[in-house]
């Protein structure tokens, strides 16, 4: 609980400390600590630790269908459910994906 | 025309041949000829009501389209309709072979004279700044609401809605613990197809093939299978029309109505309608709301198939 885990595409992860729950879209190209409130994530399913709190410093929420991206890891998480806790890898914030459209086919 | 030797020769036209078979229907090829290729279309008249003519492309049917409501409609656009018929005639093995053929096929007919004749004389207006997003994701413990939300556009399918759909699509797909799925629009209506301001905003027709493959919408519903469940309403058309026929179970507002308007832009369905479609309602049924460019009401949506159950 709390150590660095290899994050493949498709796992799902949850918040300890809120609703957030994110989906892997792309791995990081090695194992970190996914935190969301300050707090390590947690496969889903599993039961949070007891005595937890959200860190204030990581409150600024997270929004069903955002991605976010940690570009020098090549980690990229979809956000499937939203809370209150912000997403973060090794203590740092994750920073919205800056979505690059694909062209018009019309 | 069908029986002599020279059939080939004769529908060989290359500003798309039409041709109407005799009354009793008994006019199908009978010299071992295959319409599979030639360039024609083949309109099935006054035939018995017993009779579905399978070599007919086109079968006129009251009152969405009168024979005469079809033959004006090929001769504005021939090349686009006959198209429609070539591509509607083959069968293809598998959904994604019918989106790459049926994308194919649009972009050629992107780079066509019909199409350049309708943007020439559909000027673009200048682009009105929007605000908020195009699509709405609202989850309900494991339940998924994703809400088309270009509501002033009646949800006209412009690139943000098509990037933010397919993004909702696929966190539903990702998430296992989302057992429903609801599309729906906010509005007057689900949708009311492409947003005819960005038609002809593409780089290239060859890469614009491979683009619209990338970002198959159709694709995207049809892998959430029972999953999902899309509620149309209001005046929809195009893509707001071909989508939805992607979907296991769609539920009709009694408001609802359907027409495929491509034919006249010198296109033709180009979100996958030519596979969704015909696989609810047939090809020739498809021909004939694509090729006319009428609008059916609920009732007769349901009653073909297009969609599965009417609310109020």
């Amino acid at each position: 609980m709390g150590g660095k885990v290899e994050l493949k595409p498709g796992t799902r992860w949850a918040s300890q400390v809120c609703d957030t729950e994110v989906v892997v879209v792309r791995a990081a190209g090695q194992a970190v600590s996914l935190e969301c409130g300050g707090q390590p994530m947690v496969a889903v399913g599993e039961p949070p630790a007891p005595g937890l709190e959200l860190d204030p410093a990581f409150s600024g929420g997270s929004l069903i269908g955002k991605r976010f991206t940690e570009p020098d890891l090549g980690l990229e998480l979809l956000v499937t459910k939203a809370g209150a806790g912000n997403l973060a890898v090794d203590g740092a914030a994750l920073a919205l994906k800056d979505a690059k459209p694909l062209p018009s086919s019309d | 025309m069908l029986d002599s030797p020279f059939a080939a020769e004769e529908l060989s036209d290359v500003d798309g041949a039409v041709i109407v078979a005799s009354p009793d229907g008994s006019a199908g090829p009978k010299s071992g000829i295959s319409l599979a290729s030639l360039p024609c279309i083949v309109i099935a008249v006054d035939r018995p009501d017993t009779a579905n003519p399978t070599w007919a492309d086109l079968i006129p049917e009251a009152p969405v389209a009168s024979v005469d409501d079809l033959l004006g409609a090929i001769e504005r656009h021939p090349v686009a309709a006959t198209s429609l018929a070539l591509l509607l005639r083959s069968t293809q093995p598998s959904l994604g072979a019918a989106l790459v053929a049926e994308s194919a096929v649009f972009s050629l007919l992107q780079a066509g004279p019909e199409f350049r004749m309708w943007r020439t004389n559909h000027p673009v207006p200048d682009p009105v700044t929007e605000e908020g997003p195009a699509v709405l994701i609202e989850r309900d413990g494991d339940s998924l609401h994703i809400v088309l939300h270009r509501p002033q556009v009646r949800n006209a399918l412009n690139r943000a809605m098509r990037d933010d759909l397919l993004n909702a699509l696929a966190l539903a797909a990702a998430d296992a613990s989302v057992t429903e799925v609801v599309l729906r629009g906010d509005g007057s209506s689900f949708s009311s197809g492409g947003d005819l301001n960005e038609f002809g905003s593409f780089v290239n027709p060859a890469s614009a093939h491979l683009v619209r493959l990338a970002t198959s919408i159709g694709r995207a519903i049809h892998a959430l299978g029972d999953r999902l469940t899309v509620r149309v309403h209001g005046p929809c058309a195009g893509s707001g029309v071909e989508l939805p026929a992607f979907a296991n179970r769609v539920i009709a507002r009694r408001d609802f109505t359907a027409t495929l308007p491509e034919v006249a832009l010198g296109l033709i369905p180009g979100a996958g309608g030519t596979a969704s479609i015909t696989a609810r309602i047939g090809r020739q049924r498809t021909a004939l709301l694509a090729v006319s460019g009428a609008r059916i009401d609920a009732p007769t949506a349901l009653e073909w198939g297009l969609v599965n159950a009417l609310e109020d």
